[in-house]
């Protein structure tokens, strides 16, 4: 579990430029205090930054409840850890297409569905007019409802978990690997990361890759673990 | 969720940025198809939701932190950074690079910064560019084999900051070596003080679980070393500036403390090596640093301020085209020598005091004569450094140039302006000394008290007394208060450069005022308007051909965007007397009443009109029309939109006014008039040195003991003088950025307009002074009650001392003092950023 967590934060770490420059728009529209109102600018950051945590949490959540089902529906027609492995596997494949489409082959996308996209703009424009500490949160909370590749190939693996609590740990760390770009937002953060900018969509894709063999060798090595525990007590008992 | 792949060879396609997140777009996403590239859904769906909450101003203000507009270049090719002279005096050669430092105008924040230390990758040759964000000054290094300086400062100004030599680098190396100085003994004391609170923590901790007695005296011995070695080096400056207080009998606020720190080290030292009694090392090593670190922000406030002296040296540019032969080099001013032809052209500064050659043109010298209008020179005219000219190309032979010029003269009457100046007794001082008097009373009485009662301990007591009662509220929260204040200000435009100012303006005085920059525009402005409305397109349509500052003004004041377009067919122009041109199938000819007569007939009102208008110091400018005079404007400096409420208020609250001016009295009576101002509180014709008189008269005349200050507000050169012999000069936006040197507070708002926010801050801020002050007393009282009752020992004092630091430091960081600035919203398309 520990070598997954670290690794998720580092990896969210590294890839959080994509998220400055995907939500430093909303960030920005969360974070600007109304000018009549009295809330500091720091007490808006957390708000949103609330908002993200309690949503991501609450999706990791969801993500290792559903693992957790497919982990019990695999266990009753004999495979272990389905979801572990499948999870682990479409995670790989995610990175291997993003590093072809990284190194120029064309691979389409799948579109999401036209009825989300309005119901997501209509929401942002619903939080618009809130206090700013509700809107901030608001704002933080629909983070998730953007479809953002990069952000669900994590809920991926949290779903890998087959725990529910496992998987909101591991969004968690998420979470907190985006915070440091997400805080230092609003300084002119973009042109600082210049130079970085031009390997972004090489560096994430390879980071998805190596997420996903974490995941698949924790999981490969937790199966050889109960195999031999259960090899024990056969042979003990 | 297999995403339908169509793999083909890799194809090479143009790089793309993701039209949201301006990151890269990944090749194999680029649709050659769309306009706009997305890099993701997500990038995508964010996209459309900005839009849809019509938020596109982000990408906006975006953009502008990404890549910063390039300001319009400057023509000037700084070849003159290539001469020798320049050479010899601005650079060195350290190896096989060169260096230099460059001022540089318009920076302002991370993103210049960013761009600046991005420049050796721009410039081949340059190897370093380090900016001082703060001081807008640049540390470049770079081969010289490889690239000239010139070539690089021509980077510098296209992409929007015009560099000039640093001049005084011998000052700033001195006050850089201080302020690395201070740095290293508030390290030294902050170090040593979290290392005595540890041991101070074990010791306390040791009164209560039986701590083994060697043990416990060798941390007292180690505090004891630390906290000497705090009060030898780094907490030196307080004895030495109350010594230099005693022996000068000047009230400080460092005598309460050196005498707080000493006591209480000296009887923790003489307790440690007796072996038993009480020890404040924790205390008094906590308050060295706490003390140090209020000066260290308070001092590094002021020494921001005091940089901007270097805009003095934009008054007068630093390299002049110098003809040799049939052609003109850029050269340095410093090698310019007396007989020396320089050209000048329309637009630039003069750069020495000479006399024109040849050539024709109009002279702005507002900076040096207050005069509003512009003065037409010609050959064998006298013409002065640092005036700028206006309208066309002159060649000047030189005569002075530099500190013997007219302006460097004036400049230093500043100078000795500025160290002329009375100190203002701070106010925290004489508070101290009351401070220092009652405690060595109380403390006396304590001694005597215990002495009598219990002699063992007496001393014990008193000490405690004196170390509780060290006045480090006032001396930290005091500077903290001011150092808000002045940042505050100086984000609401209003730079303010020492405390003093802080008090001297929270009660009113007598202030004299500037007129032209000041009250007035400082430019030409249609001020009155007499005759036929209908002509007011026609005179419009014909003075928008031209390019004369008059011609300028009143195509400007006399746009009407109703109005239908007129065809203008044929102009003649007659530089300094006016214009004749055919527009809308009329004659018209505009300008001077005797230009005019002599082409169409004038009509004996209008004549009258022109010649009192005269008179009074306005302009007559006189439109005919196919053959006859039909309306009359008057162009004059005109009255700034905020100035007369502005003055009311001043009045109500007590200000006395006055105007002092250059321009001519008749001027000045009329601005005054329509001001608010009585006839003799209106005064005109004033040179530089009268007004400095007129400072020094009125200030004298004012009784120091009344808290009545004499403040003198002005914007030009001709005032920095008088602006520097005030008790507090005030400079506005507009005029010469020179008489920032000489002022106390520089508005960088033109006008006078913020003048009442500054007052206010200042009541202000000296209302969160006093209240301090109340705040501390309350707790100095207290814990002196305590010591008195000889109930004190070194763990309360240790509670005490830092609650009341910084129960005052928390008033003094939420008190308004000035509005605190809010940052620019997103939400608001008014707003720039």
């Amino acid at each position: 579990m520990t070598p997954l967590i670290a690794g998720i934060f580092v990896a969210s770490l590294l890839g959080s430029l994509h998220c400055a420059g995907m939500c430093g728009a909303f960030l920005a529209l969360a974070v600007t205090p109304d000018e009549e109102s009295r809330v500091g600018k720091a007490s808006l950051h957390v708000a949103y930054n609330a908002g993200r945590l309690c949503s991501y949490t609450t999706l990791g959540l969801v993500a290792g409840l559903v693992g957790r089902s497919l982990d019990l529906g695999g266990e009753m027609v004999g495979v272990q850890r389905a979801a572990a492995i499948g999870a682990s596997l479409i995670m790989i494949g995610f990175g291997l297409i993003a590093v072809a489409r990284a190194q120029g082959y064309s691979i389409r996308r799948l579109h999401p569905p036209r009825a989300l996209q309005a119901a997501v703009q209509k929401a942002y424009a619903a939080a618009g007019a809130w206090s700013p500490l509700g809107r901030a949160y608001a704002i933080g909370l629909l983070t998730t409802a953007l479809p953002c590749g990069w952000l669900y190939a994590f809920v991926l693996t949290a779903a890998g978990t087959g725990d529910p609590l496992s998987g909101a740990l591991a969004m968690a760390a998420f979470w907190l690997g985006t915070l440091p770009v997400m805080a230092a937002l609003g300084v002119g953060l973009q042109s600082l990361f210049g130079p970085m900018r031009r390997h972004l969509p090489m560096a994430t894709a390879l980071l998805l890759v190596i997420v996903g063999v974490i995941s698949l060798a924790g999981r490969v090595r937790h199966m050889r673990e109960s195999a031999a525990i259960s090899e024990v007590f056969c042979h003990g008992g | 969720m297999a995403a339908e792949a169509t793999l083909a060879s890799p194809v090479r396609r143009a790089k793309a940025l993701c039209r949201h997140c301006n990151l890269v777009v990944p090749p194999g996403l680029i649709d050659p198809a769309r306009d706009d590239q997305f890099c993701c859904h997500g990038c995508e769906t964010a996209y459309s939701i900005i839009h849809t909450c019509g938020l596109e101003r982000y990408y906006e203000l975006r953009q502008q932190l990404d890549d910063r507009a390039p300001a319009p270049g400057t023509d000037r090719t700084y070849n003159d950074f290539d001469d020798d002279t320049f050479r010899r005096l601005h650079t060195r050669q350290i190896g096989p690079l060169t260096r230099c430092e460059l001022f540089l105008h318009g920076v302002h924040c991370s993103a210049c910064l960013w761009l600046i230390e991005r420049l050796p990758r721009m410039v081949k040759g340059l190897v370093e560019a380090r900016l001082d964000l703060r001081r807008g000054i640049v540390d470049l290094a770079w081969d010289d084999r490889v690239v000239k300086l010139s070539q690089i400062a021509r980077t510098l100004a296209s992409i929007g900051y015009p560099p000039q030599p640093a001049r005084d680098r011998k000052s700033r190396a001195h006050r850089v070596a201080e302020d690395r100085r201070q740095l290293t003994r508030l390290a030294a004391a902050g170090a040593i003080a979290g290392n005595v609170m540890l041991f101070a923590l074990a010791l306390y901790a040791g009164i209560f679980d039986a701590m083994d007695p060697s043990h416990r005296t060798m941390f007292r011995w180690m505090s004891m070393v630390l906290t000497v070695i705090a009060l030898v080096w780094p907490g030196a400056v307080f004895f030495k500036s109350s010594w230099v207080a005693i022996r000068t009998r000047t009230p400080h606020i460092d005598v309460p403390i050196a005498l707080a720190l000493g006591a209480g080290g000296l009887w923790s030292v003489f307790t440690t090596i007796k072996g038993s009694g009480e020890i404040y090392f924790d205390t008094v090593s906590v308050l060295v640093f706490a003390l140090l670190a209020g000066r260290f922000f308070q001092s590094r406030q002021q020494r921001a301020s005091a940089d901007d002296v270097e805009l003095l040296f934009s008054l007068t540019p630093s390299s002049a085209r110098r003809v040799e032969g049939d052609a003109t080099r850029d050269v340095p001013i410093e090698s310019l020598q007396p007989g020396d032809l320089v050209q000048v052209l329309a637009g630039d500064s003069l750069p020495c005091d000479g006399e024109v050659d040849s050539g024709d043109s109009l002279v702005d010298e507002s900076l040096l004569s207050g005069e509003s209008r512009p003065v037409r020179v010609t050959t064998g005219d006298r013409v002065a450094a640092g005036t700028l000219n206006i309208s066309a190309e002159l060649f000047v032979r030189v005569q002075t140039v530099g500190e013997s010029t007219r302006v460097g003269q004036l400049m230093r009457l500043v100078a000795d302006g500025t160290q002329r100046k009375a100190p203002i007794v701070r106010f925290a001082d004489v508070v101290g000394a009351w401070f220092t008097l009652g405690m060595l009373a109380l403390a006396a009485l304590t001694l005597g008290l215990w002495l009598w009662l219990d002699p063992l301990h007496a001393v014990d007591h008193a000490v405690a007394l004196l170390v509780v009662t060290c006045p480090c509220a006032l001396g930290l929260a005091t500077p903290i208060v001011i150092t808000i204040a002045t940042g505050r200000a100086a984000r609401r435009g209003m730079l303010i450069k020492g405390g003093d100012v802080i008090q001297s303006l929270s009660k009113p005085g007598v202030m004299i005022l500037d007129k032209t920059g000041t009250l007035t525009t400082g430019g030409l402005s249609l001020v009155a308007w007499h005759g036929d409305d209908s002509v007011r397109a026609l005179v419009h349509a014909v003075e928008s051909t031209s390019t004369h500052p008059v011609a300028k003004a009143l195509a400007r004041d006399l746009t009407d965007p109703h109005a239908a377009p007129v065809r203008v067919t044929s102009t003649n122009q007659i530089l300094g007397r006016g214009i004749e041109a055919v527009a809308a199938g009329q004659r018209v000819v505009i300008g001077s009443l005797s230009f005019v007569s002599t082409l169409a007939r004038v009509t004996l009102e209008h004549a009258d009109l022109a010649r009192r208008w005269a008179a009074e110091g306005i302009t007559p400018i006189l439109v005919a029309v196919d053959g006859v005079s039909v309306a009359l404007a008057a162009l004059g400096d005109g009255v700034r939109p905020e100035a007369r409420a502005t003055l009311d208020e001043l009045r109500r609250r007590g200000w006395q006014l006055h105007i002092a001016s250059g321009d001519h009295q008749d001027v000045v009576t009329r601005v005054g008039s329509t001001l608010g101002f009585t006839l003799e509180d209106c005064l005109g014709g004033l040179s530089p040195e009268a007004k400095l008189a007129l400072v020094e008269r009125s200030k004298a005349s004012l009784d120091p003991r009344s808290g009545r200050r004499l403040v003198m507000v002005g914007d030009g050169v001709n005032d920095a003088a008088a602006l520097a012999a005030a008790d507090v000069g005030i400079a506005v936006h507009g005029g010469a950025e020179a008489s920032l040197a000489a002022c106390d507070v520089y508005l960088s708002r033109p006008g006078i307009g913020s003048i009442l926010e500054l007052f206010d801050g200042c009541g202000r801020s000296m209302h969160v002074i006093r209240r301090n002050l109340w705040v501390s007393l309350f707790y100095n009282t207290t814990a002196a009650a305590i010591a008195v009752a000889g109930l004190l020992n070194p763990l309360i004092a240790a509670i005490v001392m830092p609650i009341s630091s910084l129960s005052a430091l928390a008033v003094s960081l939420k008190s308004r003092t000035f509005a605190d600035h809010r940052s620019q919203s997103v939400l608001d398309p008014g707003s720039r950023s």
